[in-house]
């Protein structure tokens, strides 16, 4: 069973705000989920190369010409907040 | 076309029919409410021009998954409830290009994520076959557009049976392509090592259409096979008799399913013994292992795909006033629904320290075994085909499994283990429960042979004429 410490220390790394209700449903659920995955211990995969990509593919590589796709502002508008060409964020150095 | 009507009449139709019947169905999230007015740019030229321009005047829906240029984009996410995009997915642009009509953007749920169209922050999308029921999902608005006669296509998205599930639930046509063999960029990133974009239609020959309109080479997605657009209209017109083929059957995997899936399952079976093909059985020792892998798997890269939503360069971001770190944490727990939060927190567990090697690469591992008992079966035993259910059960009740997230992840089981493989996959209808419930089945194949999946679907249609082209009375 996960800690309330655990939930909150992943929700960290996640960037993820939970509400208190939120912790105490994760903390069950994510559990019966962990303790459902472990199914995988009986595979016998341990001697077996891991699978990340199903077909083998060269990474592929091309000439580096610069292209013009967007407008700054097509970007731009898509901003929750902004100041004239740039992108808006709270205060980091106080 | 003949010229006799513009499209634009039709399309009037459309989207008459979109605006009475889809209040109740919830399909669309976003309706191009201009798009009979885009049809009026279609001359006689390329109506006629059925080579080139193939969708002249066609509407079509997509997954609000993929972006589609100054047309809202929402993933059914909160969190981008105000996004639009300045540019078009790889897919959306060839529909375009063939002179296809966007008529909207498709209801799912959040980032793909469930298996009833339930996670959606837009609400849930009714099955047309019975409004009490879910349509599956994650592609459920795509599906419930199809079969309630919306839109004739629509295109999904599929990481784990989002479009083969849910076209099983409403009694339609859905292909999940190999990986690989449709562009990806523009699909909004779930589980880059799974996701698949495809077709979802009506009947084979369609499908077929909208297939070799998407398929082919994409510059822009490294992971791209490089081949042509994939034409198999002709194989779907010329297909009759499946003589020399040999189907794989796991019937181990059948135990504990619905009684009515199993026998129409069955009953399709036999249909195809009919056509001349030959049933054997097969086993698939890993197969069990899929549902457990996936969920750490596909969790785990979305937990990174998902990290780029910040409230920063576009989105939502939360009104509280609040330093950096806590405008992050809290413009992501407001903007995420619960079961997106869910599986970025098991992902970024299993990926974290000291958990990589028992979780993530463990279940990189397990992946191997399935792919190999998918290898042995279509190389070693020159199976062309496997034939399996898309789904255990037809169609649920709507807040049935919502509550309890492991039974929705368990509903996948015959869908995930194909995405693992990376292989092709269609969901076919084969008739109804005795509810009037749709159920589907799937037809497999090895790599890059989505061929073989066309001929034999192709030649089941031809016999089951009553199963395809049906749409939902409402």
């Amino acid at each position: 069973m996960l800690t309330r410490e655990e939930v909150l220390r992943i929700a960290r790394l996640a960037r993820l705000e939970l509400t208190e209700e939120e912790i105490e449903s994760m903390r069950v659920e994510l559990s019966r989920i962990l303790e459902y995955v472990k199914e995988i211990n009986l595979a016998g995969a341990d001697d077996f190369d891991p699978t990340f990509q199903t077909f083998e593919k060269p990474t592929p590589l091309r000439e580096d010409v610069p292209e013009k796709r967007f407008e700054a502002e097509e970007i731009l508008r898509n901003a929750p907040l902004r100041k004239d060409k740039f992108f808006s964020v709270p205060k980091i150095i106080e | 076309m003949k010229g006799e009507i513009h499209p634009y009449e039709v399309l009037i139709f459309f989207l008459e029919r979109i605006e009475k019947i889809d209040p109740l169905l919830n399909c669309f999230i976003t309706v191009n409410e201009n798009f009979p007015e885009e049809a009026k740019t279609l001359n006689r030229e390329i109506l006629q021009n059925i080579r080139d321009f193939p969708l002249a005047g066609i509407p079509v829906g997509i997954k609000d998954v993929l972006v589609t240029k100054n047309l809202r984009t929402t993933a059914g996410s909160k969190i981008l409830k105000n996004f639009i995009p300045p540019y078009d997915a790889t897919a959306v642009r060839k529909i375009k290009e063939a002179g296809g009509i966007i008529a909207g953007k498709l209801n799912m749920d959040e980032f793909a994520m469930g298996s009833s169209n339930e996670n959606s922050a837009f609400g849930p999308v009714r099955n047309p076959h019975d409004i009490e029921r879910v349509p599956g999902g994650s592609s459920g608005g795509s599906a419930a557009a199809v079969a309630s006669g919306l839109v004739p296509l629509a295109l999904g998205s599929d990481t784990g049976g989002s479009i083969r599930q849910p076209a099983s639930f409403c009694g339609i046509v859905g292909l999940k392509p190999t990986y690989g063999r449709v562009s990806r960029f523009g699909l909004i990133a779930f589980a880059s090592s799974l996701d698949q974009v495809g077709p979802m239609t009506r009947n084979i020959k369609d499908c077929a259409l909208l297939y070799k309109v998407i398929s082919g080479f994409d510059p822009h997605d490294s992971t791209c096979a490089e081949f042509p657009p994939d034409d198999l209209i002709e194989e779907v017109e010329k297909s009759e008799s499946l003589k020399g083929l040999r189907m794989g059957i796991p019937f181990k995997q059948l135990e504990g399913i619905d009684k009515a899936v199993e026998d129409l399952f069955k009953e399709a079976l036999k249909t195809v013994e009919e056509l001349g093909a030959e049933l054997i059985e097969i086993s698939l020792p890993s197969f069990r292992f899929g549902i457990p892998a996936y969920y750490i798997i596909a969790p785990s890269e979305a937990s990174s795909n998902l990290a780029r939503y910040d409230g920063v360069k576009y989105g939502y971001r939360t009104e509280e006033k609040s330093a950096l770190l806590e405008m992050y944490m809290k413009t992501r727990g407001e903007g995420f629904g619960k079961e997106v939060k869910r599986r970025i927190m098991l992902g970024t567990y299993a990926l974290s320290a000291g958990y990589y090697d028992a979780y993530y690469l463990k279940a990189q591992k397990v992946r191997t075994l399935i792919k190999r008992d998918f290898e042995s079966a279509f190389k070693d035993k020159k199976i062309d085909a496997i034939l399996i259910p898309a789904s255990p059960t037809p169609p649920f009740r709507l807040g049935e499994k919502v509550k309890d997230p492991l039974s929705m992840y368990l509903s996948d089981v015959f869908t995930i283990p194909v995405n693992l493989a990376g292989l092709p996959a269609m969901s076919i209808p084969c008739g109804f429960t005795r509810d009037r419930l749709p159920v589907g089945f799937q037809i497999i194949s090895d790599l890059f042979q989505e061929k073989i999946i066309f001929k034999i679907a192709s030649a089941y249609e031809k016999k089951k004429k009553e199963y395809f082209d049906v749409v939902a009375s409402l």
